[in-house]
């Protein structure tokens, strides 16, 4: 029995471990690293469940590459704990995990065969198993006439593509994947987006980090936000979103800024009468409540649509928060 | 053990397929091929003549006689070697002539001359030779004695000899001699009178006379003119030269040395070679180490590979693998020196006999897998620690310099060192782990007691044990860093810090 660090469950102790089955596929509970007098990650907790597809999200320098170090086992957190499968990390962990780095580089005298091949042997593979997997994935990320070619022939998007193969061998039940789309171009970015895809169908977890919000936006189940690193969110997509007023586009005749649960109101176009108001909710406000109050106070309208925010602008309003709120502590 | 074991494969498949690795690997052999094999094919066992006009007529039939002596000395060194090749043990000779030495003295060769000579020596071997024995072979006279042509007057003035002699020297004619037309490569005039108020012996050469000939010349007309000098004074030469003939060369009696000061020079030749190899060997394995880890810290695929393996899988990995291309190496470049001993004349097979008798035991030769393997842990794993912490050469640099100079004193030292294999310097070297490898190699073969050995041997084990440690702490914390390499006293907290994180 382990306290669970998810928000939903925080301080409630949950069984992560059912026989030899864990719920969460990497849980980081009060996580903290310092290099000299540098916080690089502080009091981090999250949880990752199996089997889904994880945004970690923040700025350059928030901690993202240092904390998958700690769950790599290649750094050692200052205080905290972490479990990759239930495990604490280290040799037996590191056997599930295939792990893409942000900084990339490969032997540049191998062939794209070879060097994947290599990379299976060193995760458990035997030599004809591990180069039967080289060729089949090298031929999913579309390198298969490439695969005995030198790495140092191929393109920078090749080699990050082989670099990919290298972290999808055997079948990892964790894939961390540290900005797997940067660098590639928007064909192979979609590519990725379904090998990942194919993988969580699979029953993998994929946990990837970028700065890219579409992305996250597009394929997580989940996410966090992290700054500095401290986490700014834990929660779903949805719930991302409504950390942030939400907008609304309403035309009308009358100023629908004294509606109950409406924070701002602004009129954008006018047309034959109608104005056009770009309204912005109070927090917690749902739009179909402003709907009702129309409807109850006869407010006659000739479109209602609803904002949704993006994860983008919800980076810009946390992050933006965070640093506002951190130079005000400095000063 | 098995990623372990991957990771060495593929450092020494991949230093296998570079071009710089076969280079390093053949050079060295060829250079020692070579160095045997030109001499051997420039040298054609050829005969050549020289002109001799004596004036005087008194200095002709003493260096016809000198001559002679030379060649029978040559006679008895092949001799020597041919009974040694068959391993004869010819009794009844005046001298003997079947002992390890190349080196006779002009009253063996008188002895053996007035003993009956080659004739004599062939006919003792006769009944001793096994049935298949390849028949001697005598060398050729290298040089013939013979006249001035009929055509070249030797008491012309010198200037009009050079004018006369050149066409002779080039060997436009040969000059018949009893061995039939050679070139000539030298004409000597001896005046009719020699000494201090007269003028001295003149020789024309064309550069192919060699110093010895003309020493012998020179100290065969000086011993002539001093036996003139012993009887115009009522002093029998005989005498004089009898006791000069004396054979008063010290002979060596240690117990850890024995032989002559020429055997025990030669003894050493081997085991400073030895060092010098480990030496070579590790310096240009650990090179390779070095160079491939910044190749991966500087190609960012170092965080790949230790999401695959464990940092002291990395470390043990490369120290193995490496450790195999060295082992290849050393055991390259010793066949090849085999090869080269024995394509090198027997004369010098027979010379380095001595030294190679101390490594012929098993325990030495497992003393040199044992000195090779720690020497490299030892060296390597510092090369090792210095790529973990640099993402460059010119990073590397600053710790290099200091080890280079650090590692380069048994190279120096080795030499002076095996002149006293026990003396103060070689002991306290031994007991330094980073040279003990080094010294305890060249000192194997010279008697030195089995507790130093072992002794020694535990204190270098031990040793490295540590530095394994130290350095995996320090490859492992330093693998992931970017930026400056770490300052001394991080180092130290790095090494002896509690808990690595």
């Amino acid at each position: 029995m382990t306290a669970c660090p998810a928000p939903a469950c925080r301080g409630k102790l949950v069984s992560i471990r059912l026989g030899r089955k864990a719920l969460y596929a990497l849980t980081l509970d009060r996580v903290t690293k310092r290099f000299g007098d540098f916080l690089a990650v502080d009091q981090l907790s999250f949880a990752v469940p199996e089997g889904s597809i994880f945004g970690f999200l923040g700025p350059n320098g928030a901690g993202k590459t240092t904390s998958l170090r700690m769950v790599l086992d290649l750094l050692r957190p200052d205080s905290g704990a972490i479990t990759v499968g239930g495990l604490p990390p280290g040799r037996e962990a590191l056997t599930g995990i295939g792990y893409l780095p942000e900084e990339r580089g490969l032997y540049k005298r191998m062939s794209a065969l070879e060097l994947v091949a290599y990379f299976g042997m060193l995760k458990g593979l035997g030599r004809s198993a591990a180069r039967g997997q080289a060729a089949q994935l090298l031929d999913r990320v579309g390198l298969a006439g490439a695969a005995h070619r030198r790495i140092d022939m191929l393109s920078k998007g090749q080699a990050q593509k082989v670099q990919l193969a290298t972290a999808l061998l055997n079948r990892p039940k964790l894939l961390l994947l540290d900005e797997p789309f940067s660098g590639l171009d928007p064909v192979n970015q979609q590519v990725l987006e379904e090998i990942i895809l194919e993988r969580a169908q699979d029953g993998a977890t994929v946990l990837f980090s970028t700065h890219v919000m579409q992305h996250a936006e597009r394929m997580c189940q989940q996410l966090v936000l992290i700054a500095r690193g401290r986490k700014l969110f834990d929660g779903t997509p949805e719930q991302a979103r409504r950390t942030l007023p939400r907008h609304l586009l309403l035309t009308s005749r009358e100023d629908p800024a004294a509606l109950p649960g409406v924070a701002a109101a602004v009129a954008s176009a006018e047309e034959d009468g109608w104005t056009r108001w770009e309204v912005t909710l109070e927090p917690g406000i749902e739009p179909q409540s402003v709907l009702e109050a129309c409807f109850a106070r006869g407010l006659v309208l000739h479109d209602f649509d609803q904002q949704e925010s993006t994860l983008h602008e919800v980076f810009m309003h946390l992050v933006g928060s965070d640093t506002t709120a951190r130079q005000q502590d400095a000063a | 053990m098995r990623r372990l074991c991957i990771i060495a494969i593929r450092e020494y498949r991949q230093h296998l397929k570079t071009r710089g690795f076969w280079i390093g690997l053949l050079l060295i052999p060829f250079i020692m091929i070579a160095s045997t094999v030109i001499p051997l094919l420039l040298d054609e066992d050829k005969s050549d003549a020289v002109l001799l006009a004596d004036l005087s007529g008194r200095y002709a039939p003493a260096l016809q006689h000198a001559v002679e002596r030379d060649y029978q000395k040559l006679v008895l060194r092949q001799l020597s070697i041919y009974t040694q090749e068959y391993e004869l043990h010819p009794e009844g000779a005046p001298i003997d002539w079947a002992r390890h030495s190349m080196w006779f003295s002009d009253a063996e060769a008188e002895a053996f001359t007035a003993w009956g000579g080659l004739e004599a020596a062939l006919a003792l071997l006769k009944p001793l030779l096994p049935k298949d024995a390849a028949p001697f072979k005598p060398p050729k006279h290298p040089v013939h004695l013979v006249p001035f042509p009929p055509e070249i007057g030797p008491d012309q003035p010198p200037a009009a000899l050079d004018d006369a002699l050149p066409p002779y020297l080039k060997g436009e004619p040969d000059v018949a001699t009893d061995d039939g037309p050679h070139r000539a490569i030298a004409a000597i005039v001896l005046p009719a009178e020699l000494g201090p108020e007269h003028p001295g012996w003149e020789m024309w050469t064309n550069g192919a006379v060699s110093l010895g000939f003309i020493q012998l010349i020179t100290e065969t007309i000086r011993h002539e003119a001093r036996d003139a000098v012993l009887q115009s004074d009522g002093l029998a030469p005989a005498g004089v030269a009898a006791a000069e003939a004396q054979d008063l060369a010290p002979h060596i009696h240690s117990p850890r040395l024995g032989g002559t000061v020429s055997t025990n020079t030669i003894r050493q030749l081997i085991p400073v070679g030895s060092a010098w190899l480990l030496w070579m060997t590790i310096m240009m394995v650990s090179n390779i180490l070095l160079h491939g880890l910044i190749e991966e810290r500087s190609n960012k695929l170092i965080e790949s590979l230790l999401a695959a393996v464990t940092a002291q899988e990395l470390m043990s990995g490369k120290l193995l693998g490496v450790a195999c291309i060295g082992f290849t190496i050393a055991v390259t470049w010793t066949c090849f020196a085999i090869a080269s001993i024995s394509l090198a004349p027997p004369e010098l097979a027979l010379m380095l006999k001595p030294a190679l008798e101390p490594y012929a035991s098993a325990l030495t030769l497992f003393g040199l897998v044992f000195y090779f393997v720690t020497g490299y842990l030892a060296i390597a794993t510092l090369f090792l620690v210095i790529g973990s912490m640099s993402d460059s050469m010119h990073d590397a640099q600053a710790y290099m310099t200091p080890l280079i100079v650090i590692l380069l004193a048994p190279l120096v030292l080795i030499r002076p060192a095996m002149a006293d294999p026990h003396g103060l310097l070689p002991v306290i070297m031994s007991w330094i782990p980073i040279y003990t490898p080094f010294v305890m190699l060249g000192r194997l073969g010279t008697g030195v007691s089995t507790a130093e050995v072992v002794s020694s041997s535990l204190l270098l084990i031990c040793f490295i044990g540590l530095e394994l440690s130290i350095a995996g702490r320090i490859f492992r914390a330093s693998l992931l860093r970017s930026g400056q390499p770490p300052k001394m006293a991080a180092l130290l907290r790095l090494c002896f810090a509690k808990e690595l994180k």
